[in-house]
Parts: C-alpha cells; sequence; structure tokens
C-alpha cells in the first residue's frame, strides 16, 4: 500500500488553517501544502504533485467545488482524491459532493484531535 | 500498516501538540471580541442599505467563518450563536428578492447582543489567562514547581515502593501516595510538577480520571498527569485527555516510558528564538519583513549591501536565509550560489522574495540553491508561516543528522566535534576537562538472555539516567553500541570519578523490566582528563586503554588514566 504524505489543502481562513495545520502535519505527520483559495490550488498543484486534496467548500474568489471541477481538467489530476470540508451537511448534501467527485466529506468543525486519523481512514479505504 | 503508524506520534509529540493546541485557542480567543464587533459593523451597514448584495454577502461570509471557527476551537457557544445568524441569511438567500421583516431583523439583533455578550467574556478571559498570569502568577507557579516533584498515586502499597524507588533513580524528587486523602492534602500544600496516577483507584466508583478532573475544575493551572491504568478502551482514554492527561500507559508501565515522558517535559520550552537574516536593498522592506518576524517572536538580521552578507553569516550563524531575487551589485541568483559553495551554509534554507511572476525565472532560482519562492507583496501571516515551517523542518533535520535515534544522545562525530570544541576551550581558558568513555558491562549477554527490545530499553535508560543527572552543558554522547562518551568541561579526573562512581552505583540499582522479570546492569569507565592529556587522539586513546583495564580488572567501576611519563 503506498503511504499518504503529500496532502494540498485549500481553506481560505487563518484561524482554521493553523490548527489544521497542526492536526495534519504535527500529529498526522503529512506534507502540507496550504491554499488560501481554489485560484492559489491551481497555482500550486503542478508544483507540489499532492497525492489527496482537501479542500474547503467555501472559499472567496474560487470555491472548492469549482476549484475540483478546474482540477479536473488537468491531465494528471484527474483521479487524484479529494475530500470536502465543510459545515454540518445532510446526506443528501453530501451526495451532491459525492457526485461531483469527492471521495468524501470531512464535517466542520472537525476535532484536531482525529482530522488525521479521519484523513488516513479514507486513505486506507481508498487504497484497498 | 503504512502511513500514521510510523509518522511520530509519541507522547513527546502529544504534549508538544496540546501545548501547541492550546496556545493557538488563546490567540483565537482574543480575537473573537473584534471579530463579533466586525460582524455587527457589517449588519449595521446592511440595515442602513437592505438592497446591498456585497454588504450581504461579506456578512454572509463573516458570520460563516466565524461559526466555523470558534467551534473548531471549541467556543461551542460563540459558534453556535454566529451558526444561527449564518442560518437566516442563508434562508434568505434562498429567496428571489431580499425583504427584512422585523422578526428576522430582530432576530438577528438578539443573536447579536448575545454574542457580543460572550465575546467580551471570552476574549476578556483569555487575555486575563494568558497576560496576567504569565507574568504575577507565572512566578509563583515556577518557584512552585522548581523542585520538580512528582506525586506518584496508586493503591497498590508494593507497586508504589518499587516504582517510586525507580523513578528516584533517574533523578527525581518523587513523593507517593496510597491515599487519596492524604495526596489531596498534599496537593494544597504544593503542586508537583507531574502527578502520575493509577486510574483504577480503590473499590469505589470514582476512578482516578475523575479524582484529578475534580481537582483541575478548582484550579487556575491545571495539574500534568500521567495515567495509568488496565483499562484501555477509548472511553477512558477521552476521559484521561478530558482531565488534561499528559500521557496514558496500560499495565505493566515500563518505568522507562514514564522517565521519557518527564524527560520530554523538563526540556520542553527551551527552543531558541528562530534567526531570520533578511538580505535586501531596500531597507523599507527589510525593516517590513523583520517586524513581523520579530512580532512572531524571531530573531532577525538586516542585510541591506548583499556583499556584507558573508560576515553576518558567520557572526549571527542564522537558521533561514530570506533574500531578495533583484539588488544592484550582486543578485540573489549569484549569491545563493556563493553561499551554496560554503561547507558551513550547504544546507541553510534559502528562500527568495520578488516581485518575479515568471515561473522559469522562479524555478531556475531553485536549482541554484532557492528552497523556496514567496511572491511580493506578501500577507504578514504568509510570511510568518512560511519562514517557521522551514526553521521548524531544518531544525528537526539537524537535530535527527546529529543524534541517534534509539537514545537521543549525540552522534559518534558529532560527539567528536564538540570534544573539539570543549578542548580548545579548556586550553584556551586553562580550565580542566574530563573524558569518559563509558561500556555497558556484558551487554551482549543482556541482548542474548533477555532479547534485543530489552537491551534497547537498557540503553535508552542509562541515556535517560544520563541526561537527567549530568549538568546542561556536559556532553553526552553514543558512541555506537553499548559504548557512550562524556565531556565534561571544568571538571579534574578526581570529581569526574566522584560523579561517575554515583553514577554507576545508582545505575546497577536500576531494575530493568523484560519477559523473564526484573534484571540489572552494570557499566565501566576510563577517564582521561585534560591538561594531562591535551589532544584529542590522546584523550581518546587514553580514555579508552582506561576502559579496557576497568574492564580487565572486573568491570563495574571507574578507572582513570595517568600519565606515565
Amino acid at each position: 500500500m503506498q503511504a499518504l504524505e503529500r496532502i494540498l489543502y485549500a481553506e481560505d481562513e487563518i484561524d482554521i488553517q493553523q490548527v489544521a495545520s497542526l492536526a495534519l502535519e504535527t500529529v498526522g505527520g503529512y506534507t502540507l501544502k496550504i491554499c488560501s483559495s481554489g485560484l492559489v490550488v491551481l497555482n500550486e498543484i503542478e508544483a507540489f504533485e499532492p497525492q489527496l486534496l482537501l479542500f474547503d467548500v467555501m472559499m472567496p474568489d474560487m470555491d472548492g467545488p469549482t476549484a475540483l471541477e478546474k482540477v479536473r481538467e488537468m491531465e494528471a489530476y484527474k483521479t487524484v482524491p479529494a475530500v470536502f470540508m465543510t459545515a454540518k451537511v445532510q446526506s443528501n448534501e453530501t451526495q451532491r459532493y459525492l457526485d461531483m467527485g469527492a471521495v468524501d466529506v470531512i464535517a466542520k468543525p472537525f476535532d484536531p484531535m482525529t482530522l488525521a486519523a479521519q484523513v488516513q481512514e479514507i486513505w486506507e479505504r481508498l487504497q484497498n | 500498516m503504512t502511513g500514521m503508524a510510523d509518522k511520530p506520534d509519541n507522547q513527546k509529540t502529544f504534549v508538544a501538540f496540546q501545548q501547541a493546541l492550546a496556545a493557538l485557542r488563546d490567540g483565537f480567543a482574543k480575537k473573537i471580541s473584534s471579530k463579533v464587533e466586525e460582524i455587527h459593523q457589517s449588519w449595521e451597514r446592511l440595515k442602513a442599505a437592505p438592497e446591498d448584495g456585497r454588504t450581504f454577502h461579506l456578512l454572509h461570509r463573516q458570520a460563516h467563518t466565524l461559526a466555523g471557527t470558534a467551534a473548531t476551537y471549541g467556543f461551542e457557544e460563540v459558534g453556535r450563536l454566529a451558526r444561527e445568524i449564518e442560518l437566516i441569511l442563508q434562508a434568505k438567500l434562498a429567496e428571489d428578492h431580499f425583504t427584512w421583516t422585523k422578526t428576522t431583523v430582530d432576530q438577528v439583533d438578539v443573536f447579536l447582543v448575545k454574542l457580543k455578550k460572550i465575546a467580551r467574556e471570552k476574549t476578556f478571559k483569555a487575555s486575563s489567562d494568558t497576560e496576567a498570569s504569565q507574568t504575577a502568577d507565572a512566578a509563583s507557579l515556577m518557584a512552585e514547581m522548581s523542585e520538580h516533584i512528582i506525586y506518584l498515586v496508586d493503591d497498590d502499597v508494593d507497586l508504589l515502593k518499587t516504582t517510586k524507588a525507580q523513578i528516584q533513580a533517574f533523578g527525581y524528587d518523587v513523593e507517593a501516595f496510597s491515599d487519596l486523602n492524604q495526596f489531596d492534602k498534599a496537593i494544597e500544600r504544593q503542586t508537583p510538577a507531574v502527578v502520575i496516577m493509577d486510574v483504577m483507584f480503590g473499590e469505589g466508583k470514582k476512578t482516578g480520571i475523575e479524582h484529578i478532573a475534580d481537582i483541575n475544575a478548582t484550579r487556575k493551572h491545571p495539574l500534568q498527569s500521567i495515567f495509568i491504568t488496565n483499562k484501555h478502551d477509548v472511553l477512558t482514554r477521552l476521559k484521561a485527555v478530558r482531565a488534561n492527561g499528559l500521557a496514558f500507559f496500560p499495565k505493566p508501565v515500563l518505568v522507562e516510558q514514564l522517565i521519557d515522558v518527564l524527560n520530554g517535559l523538563n526540556n520542553h520550552g527551551e527552543e531558541d528564538a528562530y534567526k531570520v537574516v533578511i538580505v535586501d536593498d531596500s531597507e523599507e522592506q527589510s525593516a517590513f519583513a523583520a517586524l513581523h518576524l520579530q512580532q512572531a517572536g524571531m530573531e532577525t538580521c538586516e542585510v541591506n549591501d548583499p556583499l556584507e552578507l558573508l560576515h553576518t553569516l558567520a557572526d549571527f550563524s542564522p537558521d533561514i536565509i530570506l533574500m531578495d531575487l533583484y539588488m544592484p551589485d550582486c543578485d540573489g541568483f549569484e549569491l545563493s550560489k556563493v553561499i551554496r559553495q560554503m561547507d558551513a551554509y550547504v544546507s541553510i534554507p534559502i528562500v527568495f522574495l520578488s516581485t518575479e511572476q515568471n515561473r522559469e525565472k522562479q524555478m531556475g532560482a531553485m536549482s541554484l540553491g532557492g528552497d523556496d519562492f514567496l511572491s511580493k507583496p506578501i500577507e504578514p501571516w504568509h510570511l510568518i508561516s512560511a519562514v517557521s515551517s522551514r526553521v521548524q523542518r531544518g531544525r528537526m533535520i539537524r537535530k535527527l543528522a546529529e543524534t541517534d535515534g534509539l537514545t537521543g544522545l549525540l552522534t559518534h562525530s558529532k560527539s567528536k566535534e564538540r570534544l573539539a570544541v570543549e578542548l580548545s576551550r579548556a586550553i584556551r581558558e586553562r580550565s580542566p576537562l574530563s573524558f569518559v568513555m563509558l561500556d555497558i558491562d556484558h551487554f551482549k549477554h543482556v541482548n542474548d538472555t533477555y532479547g534485543h527490545p530489552a537491551g534497547d530499553r537498557v540503553l535508552k535508560s542509562l541515556a535517560n539516567m544520563l541526561k537527567q543527572r549530568l549538568r546542561q552543558y556536559d556532553i553526552i554522547g553514543r558512541y555506537g553500541g553499548e559504548e557512550f562518551v562524556l565531556v565534561l568541561p571544568n571538571t579534574d579526573a578526581e570529581m569526574a570519578k566522584i560523579v561517575l562512581d554515583t553514577l554507576r552505583v545508582t545505575f546497577s540499582e536500576i531494575g530493568h523490566s523484560s519477559d523473564d522479570g526484573p534484571f540489572h546492569c552494570t557499566f565501566s569507565c576510563g577517564i582521561a582528563s585534560c591538561p594531562e592529556f591535551d589532544r584529542i587522539i590522546s584523550l581518546n586513546h587514553e580514555a579508552d586503554q582506561a576502559l579496557y583495564k576497568a574492564k580487565k580488572n572486573g568491570r563495574n567501576q571507574v578507572l582513570i588514566a595517568k600519565k606515565t611519563h
């Protein structure tokens, strides 16, 4: 099984960025590239070569779903798994995100203690 | 299993994580009031101009963001109120045209009033917690904790006795309690550095975790606690976390594990400030970066003439270089090439700052030895996070390269390097210095009889004991296998022998754990000192010879190398 190392993480709110990077880098040991909007994602993705995308849904400039759509237009990133993060969602809403091509949805607010484990679980599920 | 399992998830990381999280949470709490104020202003503007779509969207975003961040940081009530406002706006958004009824306006007003009230409380509490208490009561806290006393609580009296003795062997003061009432009285008298608590205390329904949680509820600073238990389900672990537990061990607990956590606590918070050199021909630009980095607690040094950089590097020894790409005389490309040609700076991170948008040129800068490229203008927080993450990583890599993975002691080559520095200082200052070679007796036998994991624990125990018992400026290295070296500045051979003999006796009394029950180990030492021997090669050789003699004489002893002529 391939180990998850590089996560591209898009989130506009600095306070959330900080706590998520603490959770994913310190606890999870992943390498994180933080992008503050969908536009930044498009600029950074090629240099970083992420194995997993973690996108906040609501961001200024370009939101998560639009960013994913654009990323999917790039040949190399047609299949890289994407996970959306969004405020408490109903099941039909989750389905909507899955239809957009996300592999999972993580509910906000997330628990900093277990965020890394949640991401790892998704990754391992995908590997099987 | 790959992934998380081989990532750094040990106890120290956990402690560091908790502290970092608490710091972030504090920082956020201080901002809640101003965030609520922003929402209030947007709301007043929207009330004045209900048709203003931009204000509407701004307000929606602000409420959404606060709802999300507050909840993430555990300020549930703030999050809930902001969420209520967001939901009202969302409902409006779904309608075709914005119409505000008096009821909905009143609703938002009420939520805002509540939000402001609670925000004031949280912000006030956070500021007083961190500022006032950090100055006034931190002093008393430090005084109280300076003795580093450890309270050990367990109802099993025999276990209590042996554990106490074992922890004491590592140089900690331990007070043991088999009775919760006595423990409570002791807490009132003096705050221990750490409480080690058996979770399943007594026959009553109250567990050790709950007892600590109750005590913490009445205290300003929670007790630092380590929990030991024979239950390790998630629920118990969760309770432990909520009671501010630093670590959690299933029974039977290995004393080595406890010591690892205790040592981690002691060493925390001693990290030096990050040192950043800023190279920019514009004084204004470098001052801007310096100001923000300083506010984040870093030390900075501005260089406005690129040709001065090399002097600065030697004097300031920075963790990272921030460099403008375009400068007169010598540009960033050339300068980074020069830096990379010097052995001492091969691995120092270099980050270019520039308005350069051309991707090809950016890549060119990287291949010349730059590590990253930040575009100007840059947000202060982005600058700070870009710099600190690189420094952090750089320091960690350096530490990994210089220390032995098992024991955390210096490697062979690093110990030699440090010996060279200390020896030349001793000669210059005409002060004594002792060099010690230390070898665990019959270590092969330990590995063969008790297995390699037990052998590794012996090595770690010895390392931990040396770290705890020797002085801050003594140098401790692992030469490889079961061989260790010590460099003791300002210490002559006689003094070194007294110190090592004490350590030798203590070490021989430590019970090491194995599947076949506890066992004991001893070590032998050879000491060579300056000024008797004043070259690295002779110190090494003579200490080695003395160690050889100590082994031949029957081991478990310390011998001094004497000058023969």
